[in-house]
């Protein structure tokens, strides 16, 4: 196949730029003249992220005691860098709105995302990370490439997914050895062209190689467990069927045990219905 | 001894080892007789296990699923098979998602029959 990762998004111009209120939030937030004040006031002035901010941290994500009624409460709640985090988390998912799922329903998709995500951030929750949303992105974008590859090259993609399915392959394998290359990738170089922070890209990239992430190991090697996780739990799929091979240097990078796992299942279970309402709902 | 799940873990058995949590802090030492404050209070400090006296942490699996419909729990250990086929399940990680896998699909089985 002679196509690369870059030909792929240079003629994908629905998605080649993030919506321009995520760079005005990065640059307010890492402009120490600017205030909370100042960064509710960019989140503010797009109505859309404002209610599905609101939604989202009035969800049993965080469970606060008593209802969050404005940006500026969140802001000051939440965080700075957790509200930019999710900014980005659910805009992305505006932005391929539109796709329809012909390949593999886009419902299905964003369910095994979000609980990537939710996987990933009760993970890093549980290793003390700072800013465990990041975490929550990051599972949420780990398999963005596959939406290129399904929206761009249709045709072969359904034959990828029909020889990984008859042949009983790995979907990321079957995909190597008919484009030369996996999804990861893609959203790799995907994440590049939004010029979004360098350890998400990494994590995008590697998450099914964690041996080769060498600036960001640990991050990475939390959203490959997250993705392994979620996926023996079944809920959701972006077109694999199996569930992934667990790198144990990986696992080791993460310090936690075993047991760890039933508990941060049961975390899943708790927050994934009201993750998905509240993500999925549009607005 | 064994290290027992914190879900399987009961008022009365004995501690084999001290109990820490997550900062390496000891909430209760080895030969304590657990009682069920004792458990709550371990699930409120993170603790995922516990080194038990006189059990085997195979034994109180096999316990686990010694109960269940056998036809059920066959189906369900097929299914985790074939999803685990490129998985593998001799990492102690896998292992244990894999048995969560098998457990959680016995269980959409068992209410899919009570159903009817």
């Amino acid at each position: 196949m002679d196509i690369s990762p870059r030909d792929l998004l240079r003629g994908y111009v629905e998605v080649s730029s993030l919506p321009t209120v995520h760079l005005r939030l990065e640059e307010a937030i890492n402009n120490p003249k600017k205030s909370m004040s100042d960064i509710a006031k960019v989140i503010r002035e797009d109505s859309g992220l404002t209610a599905r901010l609101l939604r989202i941290v009035n969800s049993a994500f965080y469970n606060f005691p008593s209802k969050v009624e404005t940006i500026s409460q969140a802001v000051t709640i939440v965080g700075t860098q957790q509200l930019s985090a999710l900014a980005l988390a659910t805009s992305v998912m505006k932005m391929f709105d539109g796709i329809k799922g012909d390949l593999v329903s886009m419902d299905s998709y964003w369910r095994h995302s979000i609980a990537c995500g939710l996987a990933a951030r009760l993970l890093a929750t549980f290793r003390r990370e700072a800013n465990a949303e990041r975490y929550f992105v990051a599972g949420m974008l780990h398999d963005i490439g596959r939406v290129v590859l399904y929206t761009k090259l249709t045709d072969i993609s359904r034959e990828i997914l029909l020889e990984a399915k008859t042949k009983r392959k790995l979907l990321y394998e079957a995909e190597r050895e008919r484009l030369g290359f996996t999804h990861a990738v893609v959203g790799g170089v995907l994440l590049q062209t939004w010029k979004l922070p360098t350890s998400l890209e990494e994590i995008v990239m590697y998450h099914h190689n964690p041996k080769a992430a060498t600036r960001f190991p640990v991050e990475t090697a939390i959203v490959h467990v997250a993705d392994i996780i979620v996926h023996s739990m079944g809920l959701g799929t972006t077109g694999e069927i199996f569930v992934p091979p667990l790198d144990p240097e990986a696992w080791d990078r993460l310090g936690i045990q075993p047991s760890v796992l039933a508990s941060v299942e049961d975390q899943i279970d708790l927050q994934y219905k009201d993750a998905l309402q509240t993500m999925l709902a549009d607005t | 001894m064994g290290l027992i799940n914190i879900a399987d873990i009961r008022p009365g058995m004995v501690l084999a080892k001290d109990v820490k949590d997550r900062n390496s802090r000891v909430l209760l030492t080895a030969g304590n007789e657990l009682t069920d404050k004792h458990i709550k209070i371990f699930k409120m400090w993170g603790v995922t296990e516990a080194d038990i006296q006189g059990v085997v942490h195979e034994d109180v699996e096999a316990q686990e699923t010694a109960a269940l419909d056998p036809e059920i729990l066959r189906k369900a250990d097929l299914e985790t098979q074939e999803l685990f086929l490129h998985a593998g399940s001799e990492h102690p990680g896998a292992k244990e998602l894999a048995r969560l896998s098998t457990m959680r699909r016995v269980r959409a089985m068992m209410e899919a029959s009570h159903g009817h």
